[in-house]
């Protein structure tokens, strides 16, 4: 690993930032999902003019406040380290990043405030109407801020619509379009709130099944059952189309990633898919730790060639095509791309001398050649490669992402079960003599939140090392400050969300027990 | 903490805005109190202002303990975290974007 900052800060500021982001993430996506079930509900109750109608959206808005306040502005840390942990990856992306996170700040402020406000205070004071309104446009307005952080983490994943000013050492936006509707953001926006729906159809339906195994609130139960039930189905086939969009996203645009998420070290043609596999605990490469065979594993056949490009026969790179090039496919090997982005980090070096020596000249001729066409596609596309020597740490952890995918998907799959069972024995009349299931939908609430932190570790881990993708490095990106004060403001963290947590845990619980009100 | 809760209590309730309004949340949904709400000849910025009022008022006790722990989540991260533990380290370590861009430069082209 290249020295440019102390390995323990850097594995500090990212134990920090992953600690923040997946307790963030733990508050964000029942927010997204169940504002849609309750203006669901809302709706129907300003439709049929039903009290039992309103009293059901009440409660479930009563434990939706209750996730929400505990988790507004846990984001904002993420933030805060941007400017202390990772100065550097933060002055590099420049505006990129900052305008997204400005245009989510404003949506999510004007957004929340007012309608969230009429959604909590308006009962009675604004028609039915009105409150309806406040009520999805508080769903739509919680979606669509996750599509401004989910563009500015997409354009870390697949760098787009823009150009690297030598003089500022920033990434200036070129294309606003291009970065809103670069595939790699809407797939990730699509994907994520979809989870989110499908999670907070879990979180109702484990909830209500709760309420009949307690044999309480069964009309509200069996109600409420149905609309998560039918909600939660149509969003889980929505997630498994646009997870498997993603997949071809993440084929094309990141193959280390893909080869990682399915511990493809060798790549074929016709790859078969490895639906179930467990990692001996024997490297297969003593020199790469990342690396690690199979001990078992479920394979079926051509899977992975369809899966990524349509096509039964397509080549699937695998690890060791990445690092050693296939001439044949047209994969060039890691150490070229090294080599190509240490010209470009020599280059630039030599403008930031001619700079300092206010060499006008020879600065401006340097700065032509850095953002040209030519050298922007053959080097600088690969600047960040320059800053590694070995090429092993260019490998992600393979068994991490390989587990936290299968994790997922297999998890995505039994909760489409899940959902079609729901709505089979509600329809059935059999959900309050089914209590195996009744169990099995309240254990399925943690499972959601599991899956739904899993999606995110492969997406962040399988990435690795890189914070902007073939342009910096993770290392690049810290702030030279001592690892002991990142260790100190991430126990603090730990601290702080660990007490919100119990906090959200403590007021929902007493919330779910009291129930809806009579 | 018992002092803190107190003075949120206190704001809650208004007690020291000396503001009259509906006490309980049948006053609230009163007719009377309705008309006062969609008063429409009065000014929008006060009609906004009694809504939250009124919301914030007649708050639920949970909707109480969760603004508490809002705002003591508010004042951790803004009045310690942010201020003693978390400065933008190039605002604070550099005057101008110049001496920024030169020291991220500085970082980007030596690798070792």
């Amino acid at each position: 690993m290249v020295e440019i900052a102390d390995l323990s800060l850097v594995n500090w500021s990212r134990a920090q930032f992953a600690l923040t982001a997946m307790y963030h993430w733990l508050f964000v996506p029942l927010t997204l999902g169940i504002t849609f079930i309750i203006a669901f509900m809302e709706t129907l109750y300003v439709k049929t003019g039903n009290e039992e109608w309103k009293r059901i959206t009440k409660f479930w808005m009563t434990l939706f406040g209750i996730n929400f306040a505990i988790g507004v502005a846990t984001g904002i840390i993420l933030e805060f380290e941007f400017g202390t942990n990772w100065s550097n990856y933060s002055w590099f992306v420049g505006d990129i990043f900052g305008a997204p996170l400005a245009i989510e700040g404003i949506f999510a402020f004007f957004m929340e405030s007012t309608f969230i406000a009429i959604m909590f205070f308006g009962w009675n004071k604004v028609s039915k109407k009105t409150h309806l309104l406040a009520t999805w446009l508080t769903a739509i307005g919680a979606n669509m801020s996750a599509l401004w952080i989910l563009v500015a983490n997409g354009w870390m994943q697949k760098p787009v619509g823009m150009v690297f000013n030598p003089e500022t050492a920033r990434n200036e936006m070129e294309s606003f379009w291009d970065i809103l509707f670069s595939q790699v953001a809407v797939d990730k926006w699509l994907h994520a709130t979809s989870s989110g729906f499908v999670l907070a159809s879990i979180f109702v339906i484990g909830v209500s099944a709760w309420f009949i195994l307690k044999k309480r609130e069964i009309v509200l139960a069996k109600k409420s059952i149905l609309i998560a039930a039918v909600f939660g189905l149509i969003s889980s086939v929505y997630l498994v189309l646009t997870g498997d969009n993603s997949t071809r996203t993440i084929a094309n645009d990141q193959p280390m990633k893909f080869a990682a998420i399915e511990g493809l070290y060798n790549g074929s043609e016709g790859a078969g898919l490895v639906a179930v596999g467990l990692f001996s605990s024997t490297e297969t490469d003593p020199d790469n730790e990342n690396l690690k065979d199979f001990s078992m594993k479920i394979e079926i056949p051509n899977f992975l060639s369809y899966m990524a490009f349509l096509d039964w026969n397509a080549f699937v790179p695998g690890v060791h095509d990445l690092i050693d090039g296939n001439e044949k496919y047209g994969y060039m090997p890691a150490n070229e791309k090294i080599e190509r982005g240490k010209v470009a980090i020599a280059k630039l070096s030599e403008f930031k001398e001619a700079k300092k020596a206010k060499n006008e000249e020879l600065a401006n001729s340097l700065k032509a050649e850095l953002t040209s066409d030519d050298f922007q596609k053959n080097y600088f596309k690969y600047f960040g490669y320059g800053y590694f020597e070995d090429v092993n740490d260019l490998i992600p952890n393979v068994p991490l992402t390989f587990y936290s995918f299968h994790l997922m998907v297999g998890l995505g799959f039994m909760f489409v079960l899940l959902f079609a069972l729901s709505l089979f024995y509600l329809i059935k009349g059999q959900l309050t003599e089914k209590r195996w299931f009744l169990r099995l939908a309240v254990i399925a609430i943690p499972l959601a939140y599991l899956a739904s932190q899993a999606g995110w570790i492969v997406a962040e881990v399988g990435r690795q090392p890189w914070v902007v993708q073939d342009l910096m490095p993770t290392m690049a990106g810290v702030t030279r400050i001592s690892a002991g004060s990142v260790q100190v403001t991430f126990w603090l963290f730990a601290a702080l969300f660990t007490v919100l947590l119990i906090a959200e845990l403590k007021i929902m619980f007493r919330q779910i027990k009291i129930g809806p009100k009579h | 903490m018992k002092v803190l809760f107190s003075v949120f209590n206190i704001l809650f309730n208004f007690k020291l805005l000396n503001i009259e309004l509906p006490s309980t949340a049948e006053n609230i949904n009163s007719k009377s109190y309705l008309v006062r709400m969609d008063n429409k000849n009065e000014n929008i910025l006060l009609r906004v202002w009694r809504f939250y009022l009124s919301g914030f008022k007649n708050m639920s006790n949970w909707g109480r303990q969760v603004w508490i722990i809002i705002l003591i989540k508010l004042f951790i991260m803004f009045a310690i975290l942010k201020i003693f533990f978390f400065p933008d380290f190039l605002n604070t370590n550099f005057k101008t974007d110049q001496e920024r861009s030169d020291y991220v430069l500085e970082i980007l082209t030596k690798p070792k």
